[in-house]
């Protein structure tokens, strides 16, 4: 009986973690969010443009090499399925990549490259006293370390998401145009038939939430490092788990919701 | 200027004192431990376990933390090992807080540099500017910091064991170079926090304050 009481404990407690962590963090987003004219401070803004360099500019190509990969595999499966018809092409490639996959994708790549780069030089400069440093400059480390990268991360999950669509629909279409024979301008039809407002707008919502998300957990775990540079590996983790789970979780709610 | 009054941080015993505003003030400390527990305090980073600490008359850790911010602006910060911000190169380290508030441009900054960096004997920077901060030794961190702390002109400038260790001919450099910033501002209060008594003999101190002896 003893053992099974403390399993549960041990099952209570990383609840109680997690919750801890998701409110920490969502109130740091909260905060940032309130804080968007200190990117009117030129030394802030510096540290923005380098995030949005980093986490954006550098993953353009990668991001988009790995979406025409995958627009090829879901057009050649698709392709299968549905034989050469282009209007159903279209939709199901829409359905697929700009209402799911390409936000998502872009997300989880996002975490894979930035989460853990933004959690542990934040645990770097909290381990070797830089935050206290900044302090006694005068300077609000919230303002000059969070926000700047708050918003760096978001506008870059939204532009690579974008590019993320498109690589996956055009190298989807160069495939099938090229094994198959089929025209392009039909296909191209199909999916312009089928993406509206509605599927861009999805998209966008998607995007911006995930950014919100990588942005915040990143961030919060980050800062969570104490005195040692060891609790660094442990932050880093958490903060890749963690906005992996939301940003699935946020995935699910936001597709449901959408076509209630 | 800057006044203890019963301050603790629980391990150490009761401090009381005052330092003028212009002087120049050495406090003595036992050990680095306990430099560095009371440097944090002057700080404005660990609250005492009890008294208060007040500059010009307000006490630090009753201001809300966005005051204290503000507070901090004229007051100059030096650590023991620079506290230099690692994702910066040197430049940037130096010119962050005077661009950070508006108080001075890069190329307002530039001269002022390299004449610091001259009186120490250095007036090779190109490389030492574009370079990162991490691969410099201790020494040559502290002055990174002692020269972005001198372009904000602070009216009061705490100095955390930045000697230990030097030789003499950089120590009296180094000291003869504080005590002429001191003295460009008739205003300027210098507090040297030190654990060296070799440390203190390259300071022209107004007042030494044994930390051991102000209960």
């Amino acid at each position: 009986m003893q053992v099974s009481l403390a399993y549960f404990d041990r099952i209570g407690a990383n609840v109680i973690r997690s919750m801890l962590s998701v409110h920490g963090s969502f109130m740091l987003l909260v905060r940032s969010l309130g804080r968007v004219a200190s990117l009117l401070n030129p030394e802030i803004r510096k540290v923005f443009y380098r995030q949005l360099y980093f986490t954006g500019v550098e993953s353009v190509i990668k991001v988009s090499i790995i979406g025409a990969l995958l627009g090829i595999v879901i057009i050649t499966q698709i392709s299968n399925i549905a034989g050469s018809n282009p209007l159903l092409i279209g939709k199901i490639l829409v359905w697929t990549v700009v209402r799911e996959l390409g936000p998502l994708f872009a997300a989880i790549l996002i975490i894979a490259r930035s989460s853990t780069a933004m959690a542990s030089e934040l645990g770097s400069m909290k381990a070797g006293g830089e935050i206290d440093s900044l302090q006694t400059m005068g300077i609000d480390p919230y303002e000059y370390l969070i926000v700047p990268r708050v918003f760096g991360v978001v506008l870059s999950v939204v532009i690579l998401t974008f590019y993320f669509q498109v690589a996956a629909v055009l190298g989807g279409l160069v495939i099938s145009t090229s094994l198959t024979g089929a025209a392009m301008m039909p296909l191209l039809k199909g999916i312009f038939s089928v993406v509206g407002l509605f599927e861009i707008i999805i998209a966008f919502v998607k995007s911006l939430v995930f950014g919100m998300i990588i942005a915040a957990f990143s961030c919060y775990h980050g800062l969570r490092v104490k005195d040692s540079i060891t609790e660094i590996p442990q932050v880093t983790s958490h903060a890749v788990i963690q906005s992996l789970t939301l940003v699935i979780i946020f995935d699910v709610l936001i597709t449901l919701m959408s076509f209630v | 200027m800057m006044e203890f009054h019963g301050v603790t941080d629980g391990k150490s015993p009761l401090m009381s004192f005052g330092i003028e505003r212009g002087s120049v003030a050495v406090l003595k400390t036992a050990s680095g431990f306990e430099s560095d527990r009371i440097f944090r305090m002057m700080a404005g980073l660990d609250e005492p376990a009890s008294g208060s600490i007040r500059i010009d008359g307000e006490d630090i850790f009753a201001l809300s933390a966005g005051e204290r911010l503000s507070r901090f602006r004229k007051i100059g910060i030096v650590w023991r090992d620079g506290g230099i911000i690692s994702n910066l190169k040197v430049w940037e380290n130096i010119a962050l807080p005077a661009a950070f508030h508006g108080r001075m441009g890069p190329a307002e900054a530039e001269p002022l540099v390299r004449k610091y960096y001259g009186i120490m004997g250095n007036t090779d920077l190109d490389a030492l500017m574009a370079g990162s901060p991490g691969a410099l030794p201790r020494h040559e961190k502290v002055l990174v910091a002692i020269v972005r702390t001198m372009i904000m002109e602070p009216e009061l400038v705490i100095y955390d064991n930045v000697l230990e260790g030097a030789d003499r001919s950089w120590g009296t450099r180094l000291g003869g170079m504080l005590m002429d910033f001191h003295r460009t501002h008739s205003g300027r209060t210098s507090v040297f926090v030190s654990s060296s008594d070799a440390e203190a003999a390259h300071i022209e101190a107004d007042m030494t304050i044994d930390t051991r002896q102000v209960a």
